[in-house]
């Protein structure tokens, strides 16, 4: 482009500002001269910078009226679309009139998709998943055709996702060559970010893309909310509620917050408690979370932007986008997590010009004191996690071939180079692309396997076609990278619809048994057709739908800081050392302090049966592991049934009574079990019987298209096709052990779950360092959330029948659970 | 095999008179009527799922059909009645199973098969009828089987208490069980369940059992839940039937 039309880009986009009342920032006018000269680019920014203004305002320059589909706005989260749709109207308003900016995704009737069809507006905002299905659809790969700008916004979010991996083929595959840009958050790694989003572009004769950087976040303040006895907070847990008093005088004090918690099931407790204390705030307090109906989150979204509102209770389908300007301080219920989330929450906060983001962290239990300092030392050292976008993930390689084929025939040279034009697929060897088509063409490797197999079929050209129309419904509904569990409709008995919950909650209840949701006490009435039909329940008493999505681990950065802070506790001088005094005494009477450098093991009996507790603070992800392999070389040596937990900090072994603990966890058991020799090849033996693969295969069998689950509501015909994946998981295992989806799901356990390599380390140091052992009379405060935790794995070496006839001796003598 | 069955005695389960042997195969045997009952074959499973564009390995039918040839090794039965959900579906019913039902009915001349339509196989309605007929099956009517005070039903929900049966058995519903032990540790296994019949009031003087029978199939799932009213449970643990 010529410097006059670079100049005019700056021209346009500075009247269009100036139109709303403001000036062209710096960093807007460099994002506006890199998109003039052709470049792609990101856009790394704080929150609530003017962020969508530097790419949009750039990009009105050149923009036609009536010109057909010019501009892909991506947005990560379906509930931000029409708050992004607004904000481009109203910048492009004033400049462009006649400008259409519409939105396009799983929300979208289908009647406005088809009038979008016939009559493409100039700009779309959607979401990576409703671009695929585009892709998929003739109709919709024509009008992707002149598209000349996709922005990714809030790529961060998608970056070390398979969304992300599912966006990066979807911008290969768009027919022009258009300039890609990205908007994000802090990033450990923005150069990385950026390389991500226009890897084909590294490879064409265009400009070379730009990162542009804006003034960093504002600074945010970080404190804790801390019990007013710290002698009778609780060791364990994850409610909280012994929090309550102080949450709600601190809420009092605020004119709006928000108040986020880790799961959907905590949001509907903490509002039901608030409402208890504060009957007053009734029409003040809301809840908001992804299982709430549209209408419903989108009132409390509009309320708390109007400042209607005082309180918010929510889970993280408030993390992003909407800004809520009112909002002065927000509230995190329980650990954190990591940093990034934590300063994504923190930025929902102080959004008046003066204001300051405020986060205040409310613990559960007294280990999260511990989190809550270190998540502050990590704020201010700048540490934040690096978001790693997943090494060429074969299931969602699997889905988008079939997208692509579906959208138009290509043959399988065409889809090798456009494949590898993908970040994360820039490596993949040419037997794992041939055998993704082989899967999708016989269903697998060998011919005779899969005898009665059909999916993709090959012309005379050598281009491969989706033939079956039933099979190409069912394939445009599946797309998507989110797996979530079947869920069935929540309605009154009268209609209306309420939102939806998991069918296995629903499957536990019976007809009269009462359940919290949305804010109300509901008793079941009745399921038909998938529908669970309810009335508001006389009572006040009942379950909580447990949403699964399972523990998050503490990021690494947040578990190394944590580790680093342990040892000076007691030495330390501020507010939350002082709290969790209590807490290292107990531990010191019961057991001991762990010592920098040193392996603490705990032993205790109890009514459950033998535990052993082993404290490497190596983060959840790493004693998972350590936990894993543990078990699964003990009940190597005799046939022992374990049953495992782990945290952040530690590990437990639990086996039954009947076994003789003092052989099993004997130091010189215990540290050969710990030994790194032949670590992969136990590793993997114990993988293949363990539930982690498992639960990893559901998700990867459910992107490649494996598994169908149905949308809530769906017809009963396609419940024929309805299968567990855990018996998926059996039927692949017994009669196609090496299928490469296997093989992908034991893969992403290595990795991703048990972090093979930091494992190894662990195991090397725990080798060198001395062991302390202490024999418990009583639960220790390290152990006793170990003890208490309800998510635990299995493993057993027992015969199935031993087991069993175990169990119900066990249970006859009353020591089950 | 027989070493690990259960024999149910006579008196033990309301009603039933005559011994009931449980077998951790699945199937449930009358001695005294050389009969045996299995439940949700659910064959060609497989081969729907490929044909739907899922591609699940084959292997499930020649594994569940192997395990039938040798319960009916064992022990010659007279009958054999299948409580419904033989084939998943018209699309199931492929060549290559059929040509296995042939070789089932070729290696048991003698044994008389009965099907009780499950939903599943209305699925597959006409095909499903000519191949039973070829086959020399018997189609039991709509109220299912019937032997004196027996009765053999698929769908519990089909089912109303009269005065002349004993012992209803009945498919459908895969059962399953949640097992706990110490050490918090769970299990979950394939099941028998049973329960008296006059649990209703209206029923109160009708004296008799129902059983759900687990699913025989070999890729077929288990129910998360038991139903109420069939309190007594036998899980099968591998080669062993256990009492819970």
């Amino acid at each position: 482009m010529t410097p006059a039309a670079a100049h005019d880009a700056v021209e346009v986009g500075t009247r269009a500002l100036a139109a709303l009342g403001y000036m062209p920032l710096p960093f807007q006018l460099e994002v506006w001269q890199a998109l003039a000269e052709g470049r792609s680019g990101l856009l790394h920014a704080g929150t609530g910078s003017g962020k969508t203004y530097a790419v949009w305002g750039g990009a009105l320059e050149g923009l036609q009226v009536g010109g057909g589909l010019q501009v892909l706005w991506v947005t990560p989260m379906r509930a931000l679309a029409q708050d992004t749709r607004q904000a481009l109207e109203r910048l492009a308003a004033p400049a462009l009139p006649g400008l259409r900016v519409e939105c396009r995704t799983g929300d979208t009737a289908s009647s406005v998709k088809s009038r979008q069809d016939r009559k493409p507006p100039e700009v779309l905002v959607t979401t990576p998943e409703s671009l695929c299905v585009m892709l998929s659809r003739a109709e919709g790969l024509a009008q992707l055709r002149r598209v000349q700008l996709v922005v990714a916004d809030e790529w961060h979010e998608l970056l070390g996702t398979k969304r992300g991996v599912q966006l990066q083929l979807a911008l290969n595959a768009l027919p022009g060559t258009p300039r890609v840009w990205g908007i994000s958050a802090t990033l450990a790694d923005p150069a990385q970010a950026l390389a991500v989003l226009t890897h084909r572009l590294g490879s064409k004769p265009t400009p070379a893309p730009r990162l542009v950087q804006a003034p960093r976040d504002k600074a945010v303040r970080i404190d804790t909310l801390l019990p007013s006895d710290a002698g009778r907070f609780p060791w364990a847990g994850h409610l909280g509620l012994a929090m309550l008093p102080a949450l709600v005088q601190a809420l009092e004090g605020e004119r709006a917050s928000l108040v986020f918690t880790n799961t959907r099931a905590q949001t509907e407790l903490w509002y039901q408690t608030l409402l208890d204390a504060r009957p007053d705030w009734a029409g003040l307090i809301a809840l908001h979370h992804g299982s709430l109906e549209r209408e419903t989150r989108e009132w409390v979204e509009g309320a708390i932007g109007s400042g209607q509102l005082k309180v918010v209770v929510a889970t993280s389908s408030l993390d992003l986008g909407v800004d809520f300007s009112p909002v002065a301080r927000v509230f995190q219920i329980g650990s954190p997590k990591g940093v990034a989330r934590l300063l994504q929450r923190a930025g929902r906060a102080g959004h008046q010009p003066d204001g300051t983001p405020r986060v205040t962290l409310v613990p559960t239990h007294a280990f999260e004191i511990v989190e809550s300092l270190a998540a502050q030392t990590a704020v201010a050292r700048g540490l934040i996690e690096a978001r790693e976008p997943p090494p060429a993930p074969m299931d969602v390689l699997v889905q988008h071939l079939a997208t692509r084929v579906l959208g138009q025939p290509l043959d399988s040279e065409a889809l090798w180079t456009e494949v590898r034009q993908a970040w994360s697929y820039r490596a993949l060897p040419r037997a794992a692309f041939d055998w993704a088509l082989l899967f999708l063409s016989q269903g697998g490797a060998s011919l005779q396997a899969y005898p009665e197999f059909q999916r993709l079929q090959r012309d005379e050209a050598g281009r491969w076609h989706l033939p079956d129309r039933t099979q190409a419904r069912r394939h445009r509904m599946a797309i998507g990278t989110i797996v979530s569990d079947a869920s069935v409709q929540v309605a009154w008995v009268s209609g209306g619809r309420i939102g939806q919950v998991e069918e296995s909650f629903i499957g536990r209840l019976k007809r009269g048994d009462t359940f919290f949701f949305a804010g109300r006490t509901l008793e079941l009435v009745r399921v038909h057709n998938l529908i669970a039909q309810v009335r508001l329940a006389p009572r006040k008493a009942g379950a909580v739908p447990r949403w699964s999505g399972g523990k998050m681990p503490l990021s690494t950065e947040l578990g190394r800081r944590v580790r680093e802070l342990l040892p000076t506790l007691p030495d330390m001088d501020v507010p939350e050392a002082r709290a969790l005094q209590p807490l290292l005494q107990a531990q010191r009477q019961r057991s001991q302090l762990p010592q920098p450098d040193t392996l603490l093991v705990e032993r205790l009996t109890s009514r459950e049966g033998h535990h052993c507790f082993v404290y490497p603070f190596a983060g959840r992800t790493v004693h998972l592991g350590l936990a894993t392999l543990l078990a699964h070389r003990l009940a190597q040596q005799q046939p022992l049934s374990v049953s495992y937990a782990v945290n952040d900090y530690g590990l437990e072994l639990l086996v039954p009574r009947e076994v003789d603990a003092q052989a099993l966890f004997a130091p010189e058991r215990l540290r050969a079990a710990l030994s790194d020799s032949a670590l992969a090849q136990d590793l993997d033996a114990a993988l293949v019987t363990s539930p982690l693969a498992q639960r990893r295969f559901r998700e990867i069998a459910r992107v490649a298209g494996l598994v169908q689950v149905g949308p809530p509501g769906a017809q009963k015909s396609t419940r024929q096709l309805a299968a567990s994946s855990g018996l998926f998981y059996e039927v692949f295992r017994q009669y196609d052990p090496d299928h490469a989806l296997l093989h992908q799901a034991h893969e992403e356990v290595r990795t991703l779950e048990l972090h093979a390599g930091a494992l190894a380390q662990t195991l090397a140091q725990l080798q060198q360092c001395p062991w302390q052992w202490v024999e418990l009379t009583r639960p220790s405060p390290l152990g006793f959330p170990l003890m208490v935790e309800r998510l635990r794995e299995q493993l057993s070496s027992e015969k199935l029948a031993d087991r069993v006839a175990r169990m119900l001796r066990e249970a006859e003598q009353g020591l089950g659970a | 095999m027989s070493e690990s069955a259960l024999t149910i005695t006579p008196g033990t389960w309301p009603g039933v008179d005559e011994p009931v042997v449980l077998r951790p195969s699945g199937m449930l045997v009358l001695p005294s009527r050389a009969t045996g009952f299995v439940a949700d074959l659910h064959l060609g499973k497989t081969a729907h799922f490929q044909r739907a564009g899922v591609a699940v390995p084959h292997g499930a039918d020649a594994a569940t059909l192997g395990r039938l040839e040798q319960d009916l090794q064992g022990h010659p039965l007279q009958h054999l009645v299948v409580l419904g959900d033989l084939v998943h579906s018209r699309q199931a019913l492929t060549p290559a199973l059929q040509d296995r039902l042939q070789a089932l009915r070729g290696r048991c001349p003698a044994l008389q098969l009965h099907l009780v339509w499950g939903n599943h196989d209305r699925h597959a309605r006409e095909a499903l009828e000519a191949l039973l007929a070829e086959l020399g099956w018997h189609s039991c009517p709509s109220e299912g089987w019937r032997d004196g005070p027996v009765r053999g039903l698929h769908d519990p929900e089909d089912f109303t208490p009269d005065a002349n049966s004993r012992l209803t058995l009945l498919g459908h519903l895969h059962p399953g069980v949640r097992l706990k032990g110490c050490a918090r540790q769970q299990l979950r296994l394939p099941c028998f369940a049973a329960g008296p019949l006059g649990t209703n009031p209206g029923t109160a003087s009708n004296k008799g059992t129902r059983v759900l029978l687990p699913a025989y199939g070999s890729f077929t799932g288990q129910s998360p839940q038991l139903p109420e009213d069939y309190p007594w449970v036998y899980a099968i643990a591998g080669d062993v039937l256990l009492k819970v």
